[in-house]
């Protein structure tokens, strides 16, 4: 199972183990959008956090280099070089425009946030939730920094929906300065306005969520994970984690795929897709094969609709890394 | 029976489907044999036969890898 925005590993740590949250730090550039965000028109900001990734796109190096490769393979030999660095320039932009967005979303009015982030399919989420058997509210790592703000709407809008964090380290770690003007706002920290809570390998505080009915937002594509099934994904079998489908089976929540798509500031959507169930027949392992392939193609269609808004692209060598990733250690897998 | 053995009885019946022999060494979560969902099946068991009861921070990978880590780990909650 892997619960949203998890990055692949990039130093070896115990397995199961999670450090001490890294200190606070005072204040940073984001802070200045943060705190400017009412005086400067929305669109100024974004013109520049555009800017700074097509910079980062510019300047080169490593991770530019592998989310160029990631997208010439899929893109395969028939694209030509400009379509590869046009999604690749787009994948840097993009980046900052996410972060902007995650930054400024709590600070929005509900009514911005609406129109930020429109969602389609929230019939579907209604449907889900009327079962009563809680909710796997199933997104990727396609856009998943936007996830976040879709979480805050919609828990603002009064769903019952906290997002499984695969570490008590924030990854959006806010600042000292942060912190102070979000208490002085009356809104709690993002952590808070999303209802993290922590849950890897021990699921436990995820199924007692389902007992009460409430929806938990996790990834499906991310890898650290004990378990894993083999499925069709663009044009490879690789292996994807199990835990969501797994969890859902036994306890018979239900399944409502989420894709973000789009960029900020006003050109993105929330997907919410046909809820589902995972049966419980005699053969278990077939029962989440199943849904797991059709997790997996649907998220290759937004993919490849929306190429650069997939996070996994900044892995080095990407397929390879995916399709060898359930050789390596259960406590290589675990590291965050 | 012993706490290995009792344990091991009861991932084998979880795993029936496989068919795999478990033994006291046994690689339960590296070799894939168990996941998350079968983790909490071993926790339930774990808390109803031997009377303790597993916080959530002790369910970790190091005490859940083979049935004589889970043994050790219930031999050290019964013994606190």
């Amino acid at each position: 199972m892997t619960a949203v925005a998890s990055s692949p590993p990039a130093a070896p740590a115990p397995a199961g183990k999670t450090s001490a949250p890294p200190p606070r730090p005072l204040a940073s550039l984001g802070d200045l959008a943060y705190l400017i965000y009412p005086l400067v028109p929305t669109r100024w900001l974004f013109a520049l956090a555009r800017l700074r990734g097509r910079a980062q796109y510019r300047r080169g190096g490593p991770v530019c280099e592998a989310v160029r490769a990631n997208i010439a393979d899929i893109l395969g030999a028939g694209a030509g070089a400009g379509e590869a660095e046009r999604h690749t320039r787009e994948f840097f932009e993009n980046q900052q425009l996410q972060n902007l967005l995650v930054m400024l979303a709590p600070r929005m009015s509900d009514e911005t946030l609406a129109r930020v982030m429109p969602i389609e399919g929230l019939d579907r989420l209604d449907r889900a939730y009327a079962q009563k058997k809680g909710v796997v509210f199933l997104g990727s790592h396609l856009n998943s920094v936007m996830l976040f703000v879709a979480v805050v709407l919609l828990r603002r809008k009064g769903y019952d929906i906290r997002i499984a964090m695969p570490t008590m380290k924030d990854p959006w770690l806010q600042t000292q300065v942060r912190m102070l003007a979000d208490r002085l706002a009356g809104r709690g920290s993002l952590r808070e306005q999303l209802g993290a809570f922590f849950a890897q390998f021990n699921i436990r505080p995820i199924v007692e969520r389902f007992a009460q009915n409430t929806a938990v937002g996790m990834t499906g594509d991310g890898w650290h994970s004990a378990s894993f099934v083999e499925v069709e994904f663009m044009g490879r079998r690789v292996p994807f984690t199990t835990g969501a489908m797994g969890m859902a089976r036994s306890t018979g929540a239900v399944i409502v795929p989420a894709f973000m798509v789009g960029r900020p500031p006003f050109g993105v959507r929330m997907l919410i897709e046909e809820p589902f169930t995972v049966p419980k027949t005699g053969q278990p392992k077939h029962d989440v094969q199943e849904r797991v392939q059709r997790y997996a193609g649907l998220l290759e269609k937004h993919i490849r609709a929306d190429l650069a808004g997939w996070q996994h692209l900044t892995v080095p060598h990407l397929f390879e890394t995916m399709t060898t990733w359930t050789q390596r250690s259960l406590s290589d897998r675990y590291v965050l | 029976m012993s706490t290995e053995d009792k344990i091991a009885a009861f991932v084998e019946k979880m795993t029936a489907e496989g068919g795999t022999k478990i033994t006291a060494e046994t690689s339960l979560l590296d070799s894939g044999i168990i996941d998350s969902t079968g983790i909490l099946e071993v926790v339930s068991f774990i808390e109803s036969e031997f009377g303790i009861r597993v916080q959530d921070e002790e369910i970790v990978p190091e005490h859940f890898e083979n049935v004589r880590f889970i043994a050790a780990f219930v031999e050290s909650k019964k013994k606190s």
